[in-house]
């Protein structure tokens, strides 16, 4: 057999492997990738919670999505509701005077906490436990106005520090 | 086939394989000569191998492309610029990518068309210069204020295909296909092809606005449907056709006409035309008929001919001509199609304004009553009741309903004086009529789907009423007991 022949064999026989391997990539790539659906059947991660001029100054709560938004000078930030321990619905309690805790090294003054009513987890204003079975920190979420509507939009998937604020212009 | 193939490997036996049971009985045909495969680098198979394989590859980089590159990706880029160039960047960068969709879990709806449609919410997008499928949807504040996307979607009203991502498939479109979608898009398009004149303003889709809002007597922004009630109210159409169980026999039951499927209409059977006043074959079939006039062949087309000449598709039906002009025939087919069984959640159910509003100030006494027995909807009623309190019984019977007021299990939930899970029953003979009193003790079931009464009741007390198995005549006796216990007090 000519070398020439054999030469051009070889190439055709790389052809044929490349696009072997190819599909064969393609194929699990397309399987990879159906694990990572386009849209779930399930209330969507963003909603919009109305005109933020329209918060109360102070704590909101928003029972359709079990979250608590508060609104300061100009600042908002929200805090989920759903206790971290079994999920109940924690209850904000308005604290009779201010109160200065020592949480995890932190020194906070306080005005208010989270209770759970179910197995007595407390968490401070800014979602730190600090007793009964809750394992983590209430999350806070990501905020943005929705250029559509005007409204201002709570992210759920996206979590934020716990000093993260919503700015007011 | 050697011929054919000259190439052939020696490996390749196919071809040989036909010829082995004649081989049997005369000697094995000699094999032509094969060319050497080792001198012939290029065999036929191998050239099979990387044909198909070239063509596998390019069939799947098609895929490839077309699932990085979906159809409503091309209008999301656009819809992207658009927003930059009006709102600015950072307004665009906010434009969502991908597939969205409003899941509406209370009515079973995906509906995906936001996808491409996606200035529906976006105010300032209301103007001509912006291309339709981004356009504002019209109305935010009132219509949509009333039926917010995030409760309705988009199909609830306007159809079409909500799980679809793309044109064809989301609008229906047919254009001389057969394609039989049940819920296709009730927009212009629908609306031309059935030649409506007014086709802009999207007459088919009053359709969806009544098939919840069926008990409503009229409905603004539905010309065509309070037309139709006017006519069905004017014709007396109920004398022969029924309608949640109350009207004539001599027709078919229509309470859910819309929901027949478009297989019990045939199209195919004859079309007749009335001459001297009897129907004679005209040598068509409905089909045909339909094409003749240029209407796609459906069940709303059925419906327009229908009512046009009701013996031209049934030659011995006794429903008569009522000589109804276009728009009149137009407006009844699409009462029809509206007449849909649907199983709508509590809060769907439309409020009806008027029933309660309507009624006659009451005096004092006849409000106390209203009041305790908490149904202000009935107020015109009870004040009647006021001026004729006498409700006359039957005192055996009603002592029968009494025995079965307990044991049927009535007193679980109803007590005669004091509100528990149920309403008061104490008046209740005097604040109803005999019939509702008993398909009420008799099928609550279905009255709390149908009845407009039944429903208001459903939402204050939100316990829907069981079924207890009650005969007629059981319930005759405990209507009995009830009239009974209106005049004592
Ligand atoms: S669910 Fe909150 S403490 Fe258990």
């Amino acid at each position: 057999m000519s070398e020439i022949k054999k030469k051009r064999r070889e190439v055709l026989k790389n052809i044929g492997r490349l696009v072997g391997y190819g599909v064969l990539g393609g194929v699990f790539a397309g399987f990879a990738r159906s694990l990572w659906p386009n849209v779930l059947y399930e209330p969507p991660k963003r909603f919009r919670i109305g005109k933020p001029e329209d918060l109360a100054d102070g704590v909101n709560f928003f029972s359709e999505h079990r979250l608590y938004v508060f609104k300061r000078n100009n600042e908002i930030w929200s805090i989920s509701a759903v206790c971290t321990h079994l999920g109940c619905t924690v209850n904000y309690v308005a604290l009779p005077e201010p109160k200065v805790m020592k949480v995890a090294g932190k020194e906070i003054k306080e005005e208010w906490e989270f209770h759970c009513p179910c197995h007595g987890s407390k968490y401070v204003a800014d979602g730190t436990p600090y007793a009964g079975p809750a394992p983590r920190p209430l999350p806070h979420y990501y905020m943005e106005i929705d250029p559509a509507t005007g409204m201002l939009v709570v992210d759920t998937s996206k979590e934020v520090p716990q000093d993260w604020r919503f700015k007011l212009a | 086939m050697e011929k054919k193939l000259p190439n052939n490997g020696p490996e390749d036996k196919k071809p040989t394989a036909p010829q082995q049971k004649p081989a049997a009985k005369k000697p094995a045909p000699k094999r032509p000569k094969l060319p050497d495969v080792k001198d012939d680098p290029f065999p036929m198979d191998s050239w099979l191998i990387y044909l198909v394989s070239i063509i596998g590859a390019f069939i799947f980089g098609v895929a490839a492309y077309k699932e990085f590159n979906p159809e409503y990706k091309k209008y999301q880029v656009e819809f992207k610029r658009l927003i930059e160039m009006k709102f600015g960047t950072e307004a665009a960068e906010k434009v969502p990518m991908g597939v969205q969709q409003i899941w509406v879990k209370d009515l079973n709806r995906v509906d995906r068309c936001i996808t491409c449609h996606m200035g529906y919410e976006w105010r300032g997008l209301e103007g001509e210069d912006v291309p339709e499928v981004f356009r504002t949807h019209p109305d935010l504040d009132g219509l949509i204020a009333k039926h917010p996307f995030k409760d309705y979607g988009c199909t609830t009203c306007h159809g079409g295909q909500g799980y679809a991502t793309n044109m064809k498939e989301a609008h229906v479109i047919q254009k001389g296909k057969k394609v039989r979608w049940l819920e296709p898009l009730l927009g212009k398009e629908k609306a031309k092809e059935y030649k409506f004149a007014d086709w802009q303003k999207m007459p088919l889709m009053e359709i969806n606005c009544n098939t919840c809002h069926r008990h409503e007597d009229s409905l603004p922004g539905t010309p065509y449907i309070n037309l139709a009630k006017k006519l069905w109210n004017e014709k007396g159409c109920i004398g022969c056709h029924k309608l949640f169980g109350e009207g004539g026999d001599i027709g078919p039951d229509l309470t859910y006409e819309g929901s027949k499927s478009h297989e019990s209409f045939d199209i195919h059977a004859p079309y007749y035309v009335i001459k001297n006043g009897k129907p004679v074959p005209s040598g068509r079939t409905i089909a045909q008929e339909m094409k003749r006039r240029g209407l796609p062949l459906s069940v709303f087309s059925w419906h327009l001919l229908h009512f046009e000449e009701p013996r031209s598709i049934t030659p011995t039906s006794a429903m008569p001509n009522f000589g109804l002009n276009e728009k009149e025939k137009r407006a009844l087919a699409m009462l029809m199609m509206s007449w849909k069984r649907v199983n709508l959640p509590a809060k769907y159910i439309p409020k009806m304004e008027g029933r309660g509003a309507a009624a006659p100030k009451v005096d004092t006494a006849a409000a106390d009553t209203t009041a305790e027995t908490a149904d202000t909807a009935v107020a015109d009623t009870t004040a009647k009741m006021e001026e004729t309190p006498k409700v006359s019984y039957d005192p055996e019977l009603a002592k029968r309903g009494e025995e079965l007021f307990d044991r049927k299990g009535c007193t679980a939930c109803h007590d005669l004086d004091s509100r528990k899970v149920g309403p008061p029953l104490r008046d209740v003979a005097a604040r109803r009529d005999h019939e509702w009193l008993k398909h009420m003790i008799m099928k609550p079931d279905s009255m709390i789907l149908n009845d407009p009464i039944a429903q208001e009741l459903l939402q204050e007390f939100s316990v829907p009423m069981t079924n207890q198995n009650v005969s007629e005549e059981e319930a005759k006796a405990i209507i009995e007991f009830l009239k009974k216990a209106a005049t004592e007090k």
